[in-house]
């Protein structure tokens, strides 16, 4: 599945008065491909997690439209987008995100059971390609930072979704795990879903098939 | 089960700490409107009971215990006494204009000792003329009553077939009554005849106040009906015109005092039904804020794998009303408990009578204390479930990473 964002911008309004708007994403055209693993860079602040955000369709942007092989993100229902989003987008948000009433596997079965299949399996199988499959049984807040991640990653990717996005994934992971992450990440792209990885470490780039940095909100090309 | 419709139950399970204390605020708030209305409502049964067992609009009393308030210490606050006037009194009153029907009494208090198996309350009624006890005794136990048996109120611990004894007499219970919640539970009811042999004894026995009187001659007090459309009052004050040495009580004057009270403490209840509520929603309303303000980020990662605005508000309250239903059922639960347990200290110390209203009674006032609780859990937290479920999701999904 292909993403195509057609003249996105995001605008919010800061702190008090209505006048003082800030441009946090200024408008563009983006391209996501499938197959492929695209990757964004740029400074605290860029604007990197709002274009994520926009294009994963939990963010209405100010102006401009979001497609998915054609069909247009933002202008489903809710129900309809929230399928949408359960079927075919994996998104990995930035920083701890858990159901803390859940453990571990429930957490990473839950995209599979919203919509009445046991996703069981598929989830074991993603908690041990992550090496977290001891703490199945473990509840949330008695992870590690890392294992946190790879639980969120684990979610994101446990559908098999044909878009991805990732908020910095490896960013509290050491680089046994960091590797685990993006094969797992790159392989899935290889298979034909659309990757978008946010990211800081240029270790990383080596899995990029093409590179975009982001500038106080303009996107640009590098790779 | 399916994960995500159990998370309403974990979320609650896996807070004990808060759901307890939501648990209690929402139990008390329940606690109070069921036990409320069942307290006010028992009162008010208990004060019909107590009209409808008087069942007179006047009663004639001997002067002397008018002034003694002997009578209200017998029928309002269950103490035992007797006192005498001549059997002529009946008629005399019967003759004044405006009664309908006329029936007398006779009264004996047995002795806590020896002689006696309890000290109670005797009533002797006559059965030719009676329009107050009878139907009540036929209501409970059929058949009439021979000499020396006796019928005996709820709370009298003795049963059908029991022998009382009374000055030396014995008499034989024929039936026990239904519960009344008024102070004729502790009493022994009897054909006139019977209670006169019992006089009898117990002046031969010298254990009667009033050694003179012949117990065949006299009476205690004159029951009235008043004629329809006849002011009763002024009824009252024309027998004691024309009947020496009488005073005639219109019993609603009786129970007066009652009614006063009544209205009082439904008022106490009605004022702390309101507090408790208003509290309760207050309260409800920060614990709910916080509880659904500390999951916003948990929310919108449930909204980013799927789950739809209309499911997570449906889910969110699916938690609060399991809460409220849960306290709501804790609350009546301890409230039934508490009348099952205190409804007898409880009516001793209000000193007014109490009966249990009916079932159906009983289940309408649970069903509204249950929707009270949920109605207060609903408003206490519609807005703050409706923001977070319609919020947008990338904007909840930044807090507090
Ligand atoms: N709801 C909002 N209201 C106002 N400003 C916002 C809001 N959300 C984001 N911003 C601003 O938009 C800019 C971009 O934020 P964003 O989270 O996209 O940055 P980022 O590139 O992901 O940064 P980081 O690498 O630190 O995660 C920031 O300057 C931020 O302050
Ligand atoms: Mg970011």
């Amino acid at each position: 599945m292909e993403v195509i964002a057609q003249q996105i911008r995001k605008e919010f309004i800061r702190a008090g008065s209505q006048t003082n708007i800030f441009t946090a994403v200024a408008p563009c055209d983006f391209l996501i491909p499938a197959g492929q693993v695209t990757m964004i860079h740029g400074r605290s602040g860029s604007g990197k997690s709002t274009m994520l955000n926009l294009l994963a369709g939990i963010l209405h942007p100010t102006e401009g439209k979001v497609f998915y092989d054609g069909a247009d993100l933002y202008a489903m229902k809710d129900e309809e987008l929230s399928g949408f989003r359960n079927r075919h987008i994996g998104y990995v948000p930035q920083g701890r995100s858990a159901v803390f009433s859940l453990n571990v596997l429930e957490n990473v079965m839950l995209p599979y059971t919203l919509y009445e299949e046991d996703g069981r399996n598929a989830a074991r199988r993603m908690l041990e390609r992550f090496g977290i499959a001891d703490l199945s049984e473990v509840m949330p807040d008695r992870l590690s930072g890392g294992e946190l991640r790879r639980m969120a990653i684990a979610r994101a990717l446990v559908r098999k979704p044909e878009v991805i996005f990732a908020d910095e994934p490896t960013g509290d992971l050491d680089d046994e795990n960091t590797e685990a992450v993006l094969d797992s990440l790159c392989q899935l792209a290889r298979e034909g879903a659309a990757v978008l990885i946010v990211t800081h470490e240029e270790d990383a780039f080596a899995y990029a098939d093409r590179i975009f940095a982001m500038n106080a909100g303009t996107l640009s090309q590098e790779r | 089960m399916q994960i995500f419709r159990k998370l309403p139950l974990l979320n609650i399970l896996r807070k004990p700490v808060r759901s307890a204390i939501l648990l209690c605020l929402t139990a008390v708030l329940s606690f109070t409107v069921f036990g409320g209305a069942l307290m006010v409502s028992s009162l008010r049964s208990g004060m019909t009971s107590l009209k409808e067992r008087l069942g007179a609009d006047i009663m004639v009393i001997p002067e002397e215990a008018a002034e003694k308030k002997n009578l209200e210490e017998i029928v309002l606050q269950g103490q035992t006494g007797y006192f005498y006037m001549e059997d002529t009194v009946t008629k005399a009153v019967a003759d004044v204009e405006g009664t309908k029907q006329v029936s007398d009494q006779i009264f004996l208090a047995s002795l806590a000792a020896s002689c006696c198996s309890a000290k109670v309350q005797l009533i002797g009624f006559d059965p030719e003329t009676d329009f107050t006890v009878l139907p009540w005794i036929r209501r409970s136990c059929s058949g009439q009553l021979k000499k020396m048996e006796v019928v005996v109120g709820h709370d009298i611990v003795s049963d059908e077939g029991d022998t009382l004894t009374f000055y030396g007499t014995d008499c034989i219970v024929a039936g026990k009554l239904t519960r009344t919640g008024t102070s004729y539970d502790h009493c022994v009811f009897a054909g006139a005849d019977t209670i006169r042999e019992l006089t009898m004894s117990s002046i031969g026995k010298n254990l009667n106040q009033f050694k003179e009187v012949d117990p065949n001659h006299v009476v205690s007090c004159v029951l009235v009906q008043a004629e329809e459309g006849i002011e009763i009052d002024a009824l009252a004050e024309r027998i004691q015109a024309s009947v020496p040495g009488v005073c005639a009580v219109p019993t609603s004057g009786m129970i007066a005092g009652i009614s006063g009270n009544l209205l009082g403490i439904s008022h106490i209840v009605r004022i702390m039904t309101a507090v408790i509520l208003i509290l309760a929603f207050l309260i409800m309303m920060i614990v709910f804020t916080m509880l659904i303000n500390e999951r916003k980020r948990e929310y919108a990662l449930l909204r980013v794998v799927g789950v739809s605005r209309v499911s997570l508000r449906r889910s969110v309250m699916s938690e609060i009303l399991l809460i409220c239903l849960a306290g709501a059922a804790a609350g009546i639960c301890a409230a039934l408990l508490v009348e099952i347990l205190f409804a007898g200290a409880l009516q001793g110390t209000l000193d007014m009578p109490m009966l249990m209203p009916g079932a159906g009674s009983v289940i309408s006032y649970m069903l509204s204390a249950a929707l009270t609780v949920v109605a207060a859990g609903i408003l206490s937290s519609f807005w703050n479930v409706n923001r977070v479920s319609s919020g947008e999701i990338g904007l909840a999904l930044r807090q507090e990473r």
